[in-house]
């Protein structure tokens, strides 16, 4: 008898698990602990730091957004950024630019092939940098709507939201590797 | 002590040129000279690299203070209490990573590391990152001390290489002789007035040849010279070849001799692709490139060299003409190849592309269909075909239109000098022998530059390959064998003394483990995968050398024995078993290579093998591998088994030996251990805990840790994570 209803039991969480419940933005909030860390009360618990991931980094930036604590168990999972108040948001996406860093590409100075690697000098803003890449039709990443990731040797990644956007001497630079 | 490795992010994400110190007890973090972060090593129980996406974080996990909080709290303060350090890209991971392994040791045991600038990951000289699995730099390696090494290695075969170098020199002068021939022959027979007095029956040629047998002996001459350059040609290129293959074959052995010795660290580092690539591809990059490139490279100099001289020696003028045009044509040719590349290459990534869909499609087609995917698939598909055609259509039009072109401008050369060198003989400030001479000349010197364009990509290519292959050469062994190494018959007791260990040395996988298992024993090690039971095993093999601690065998340090003598008495037997292509005897002889047939039976009788051998048609000379017949997976466990006893062990591993198997077989080979463990030292791992009842001892490993150790019964009775493993498995054994 116990066993019948523990399987019933099982199987009605099996189902639970399926379907992601969003926690309402309005149960939330975060705040900055004294270290600078962020942390999350909830439900009358206080995670005193947690993590946050994009589950849709390219297509979906600002949307689900898995929250974790420090032993990597989920606790919540964002829906939309634009739920939040602006104070709880600001608050989000500083820690989102935290976790992820793509540095966004200005500028294609030049790409040359050198011993089989590619040597790519870049413009992030006022910064050039010069970055390696091997292999550059693995690395060279169209993730659609003119939006490139390059990873470099190192594993960084350099991100260009719209190829067709920026200068036409820079699309022309990428353009042998665009396909 | 003192010791610095830079950063490179800011905390706003913005790049900047940051220095992580570590002196004196303190750490601190400074931007441009400019000290940004201070903190006192007091209180700090480990430095914490945290990897985030495409950056990292460094933070400060700090202990708890001892006085204040009551015993038996944790030792560290929660992660939200961690002290932010910095944050930096991954171009500074390895560099950071290194810094942390430092500075932990020094937390954790008071002492220093040997700190040296080998253990950062980019060049000390230019600063940019090595390539992944790369320790040199490939713009800093002098490629003059490389060929320098290079021909030093050549040896013997280096007096072959200098008559191949001679013989070409000799074949050169000959082709050289035709034109001029040609030219003689044009002004002293064809020209007008050589005609006029021909006719007259003046005696214009030596020795009082008549016409008739002047131009015989001509055209003689200037088959000779052809026949003559050629025998030398085939001479060079033979000797260059054979010394060439002599040669490579000689690296390919050294760089194979060096890849079997390196130590499992460095192979990991690496991945096997990559060790085959140097071991094939770039030696053979080397060889084509003394054999082919490097010896045409030299022909084609010289050929160029012997034409200018005899251009300019003989009309300066004319020979401004034919060289004018050459840095031209040199430029628009490399433009023109780069060009072609780059689209080549874009429709070679279409096709494969391309065929990779069809491949997915096809391999896939179950699931295709089970999901009625077709249509999307079909669309999938003739999208990329229709984008292949589109990148070959474009490339054929390209190549069709300026093709032609460039040809063109090799010719450019040659008609500016038809042309003035015409109007210089209608002028009579040249013959028309010497033009005749150019011209041919001129046709002498569009092949090789035609060819010199690719060359600097060509060495490029090669000095990579040199630069890699050295590498390997150069590398010391991380595993380092014994100076006296000692090969004391091994009695099978096994001691772990606080062993710390980590395949990252700033992330440790095992933690101040301590076991003792006395000879003949029998050690279970069970706990979640990823716990460091693996690890435990490759330490006891040795193919890693623990970071601190140490591990005895026979009451006596590991790294004292000789390591083939030491692996020699440890055998071992893997969850994944590798045959080597060949028969089931070799395979099993792959221990032993020379034992008797008698003890190849007996081993496979002990690994309950025999009976399914003797039952196969070819019997123990089937051939196994990768194209040999296919055994079942607890067949070729048995095999692995047998191949195990042979040498007759006094330790014995078993790693997850009998996990994927069905109950039947297990049952088999479950049997066949027992047969074995007896008064062997025995350490396994397994998940189903059932398989180590038999088991002297039971060590549970959590997070590197060992953290239970007793008899089954013992464990069951702490109620502890193993009560809780044995619990779990129970559940799941009633519900199937």
């Amino acid at each position: 008898m116990s066993t019948l209803t523990e399987e019933k039991e099982s199987t009605v969480t099996e189902k639970q698990e399926l379907t992601t419940d969003f926690t309402p933005a309005a149960d939330c909030r975060f705040y900055r602990n004294a270290k600078g860390f962020l942390g999350l009360e909830l439900g009358g618990t206080d995670h005193k730091r947690v993590q946050l991931s994009r589950a849709l980094p390219f297509s979906a930036p600002g949307q689900y957004i898995c929250v974790a604590d420090t032993e990597s168990k989920e606790v919540a999972v964002l829906e939309s950024l634009g739920d939040f108040t602006d104070e709880q948001r600001e608050l989000l996406e500083a820690e989102l630019g935290i976790r992820y860093f793509y540095p966004i590409v200005t500028q294609v100075k030049s790409i040359k092939e050198k011993m089989g690697s590619y040597y790519v000098d870049l413009a992030i803003g006022d910064y050039k940098k010069t970055i390696a890449v091997k292999d550059i039709s693995k690395n060279l990443k169209q993730l659609g709507g003119g939006r490139i990731v390059l990873t470099d040797v190192d594993g960084n990644r350099f991100m260009i939201p719209d190829v067709y956007k920026i200068q036409k001497k820079s699309l022309q630079m990428l353009e042998p590797y665009l396909y | 002590m003192r010791i610095t490795v830079p950063y490179d992010l800011s905390p706003a994400g913005a790049y900047c040129r940051g220095e992580l110190r570590w002196e004196e007890g303190t750490l601190s973090a400074a931007v441009d000279g400019k000290t940004v972060f201070e903190h006192a090593l007091e209180g700090v129980a480990e430095l914490k690299q945290r990897t985030d996406i495409g950056c990292g974080r460094l933070e400060m996990c700090l202990r708890t203070d001892e006085s204040a909080d009551p015993p038996g709290a944790p030792a560290n303060l929660p992660e939200s209490e961690n002290v932010h350090v910095c944050r930096f890209s991954m171009s500074c991971v390895s560099d950071v990573g290194e810094f942390c392994k430092a500075v932990n040791h020094w937390l954790k045991d008071g002492e220093a590391l040997q700190w040296s600038e080998d253990e950062l990951h980019h060049c000390p000289l230019c600063g940019r990152n090595y390539l992944p699995g790369m320790s040199t730099c490939l713009f800093c390696a002098d490629k003059k001390q490389l060929w320098r090494r290079a021909w030093k290695m050549a040896g013997e075969y280096r007096a072959l290489i200098i008559i191949a170098g001679v013989c070409m020199v000799i074949c050169n002068a000959f082709q050289v002789v035709a034109p001029m021939l040609q030219r003689w022959l044009m002004d002293n027979v064809f020209s007008t007035e050589a005609l006029e007095a021909i006719r007259g029956g003046a005696a214009v040629f030596p020795y009082g040849w008549t016409p008739e047998r002047a131009l015989w002996m001509l055209g003689a001459a200037i088959a000779l010279s052809f026949a003559l350059g050629q025998a030398f040609l085939a001479v060079s290129s033979l000797t260059v070849r054979k010394s060439g293959s002599y040669f490579t074959d000689r690296l390919r052995c050294i760089v194979y001799d060096k890849v079997q010795n390196l130590s499992v660290a460095s192979m990991q580092r690496r991945t096997a692709g990559d060790l085959m690539k140097r071991v094939t591809q770039d030696t053979e990059m080397v060889k084509d490139f003394v054999n082919g490139m490097g010896r045409a490279a030299v022909e084609k100099l010289i050929l160029l060299t012997a034409v200018a001289v005899i251009l300019f020696a003989t009309n300066w003028k004319l020979a401004c003409f034919v060289v004018i045009p050459v840095p031209l044509t040199l430029f628009l040719m490399r433009q023109f190849w780069l060009r072609m590349y780059s689209m080549y290459e874009k429709q070679w990534v279409c096709s494969s592309r391309e065929r990779h869909v069809l491949r997915d499609i096809i391999k896939g087609i179950r699931v295709v269909k089970t999901f009625g995917a077709e249509e999307r698939e079909i669309e999938k598909f003739s999208a990329a075909s229709q984008n292949l055609a589109r990148v070959c259509t474009r490339n054929e039009r390209f190549w069709s239109y300026v093709n032609p072109l460039t040809r063109l401008s090799l010719l450019l050369g040659e008609m500016l000098m038809l042309f003035f060198g015409g109007r210089m003989v209608l002028h009579q400030e040249i013959s028309a022998g010497m033009l005749l001479q150019f011209t041919l000349f001129a046709g002498f010197m569009n092949e090789p530059l035609r060819w010199l364009a690719h060359f600097p990509q060509w060495l490029a290519e090669v000095n990579t390959s040199l630069v890699k292959l050295f590498e390997i050469i150069d590398e010391e062994p991380t595993i380092p064998q014994a100076e006296n190494p000692v090969f004391d018959p091994i009695d099978g007791a096994v001691c772990f003394d606080s062993v710390q260990f980590g395949y990252k040395a700033y992330e440790p996988v095992l933690k101040d483990v301590c076991l003792d298992i006395a000879p003949g024993e029998m050690l279970g090690l069970v706990g979640h995968s990823g716990a460091g039971k693996t690890t435990i095993i490759n330490l006891v093999l040795r193919l890693y050398d623990t970071d601190i601690g140490r591990i005895n065998i026979g009451g006596r340090d590991i790294r004292d024995y000789d390591y083939a003598w030491l692996r020699e008495n440890i055998g071992v037997v893997f969850q994944e078993t590798f045959l080597f292509s060949g028969s089931i005897y070799d395979n099993i002889a792959y221990a032993k290579p020379k034992s008797e047939p008698a003890e190849i039976f007996r081993a496979a009788r002990l690994a309950n093998a025999h009976e399914f051998i003797i039952a196969l048609p070819d019997g123990y000379n089937t051939v196994v591998g990768e194209d040999g017949h296919n055994l079942s997976g607890g067949e070729r466990q048995r095999v692995a088994i047998a191949r195990a006893v042979l040498r007759d062990p006094k330790i014995l591993i078993l790693d997850e030996a009998t996990s994927a198997l069905d109950p039947e077989t297990e049952s088999k080979i479950q049997q066949a251990l027992e047969r074995l463990v007896k008064d062997r030292t025995t350490i396994a791992i397994a998940h189903r805990l059932s398989t180590l009842r038999h088991a002297s001892k039971l060590a549970v490993i959590d997070k590197g840790r060992v953290a239970e150790l007793g008899t089954h019964r013992e464990l069951l009775e702490k109620k502890g994570i193993y009560y809780g493993l044995v619990m779990a498995q129970r559940q799941m054994n009633t519900k199937a």
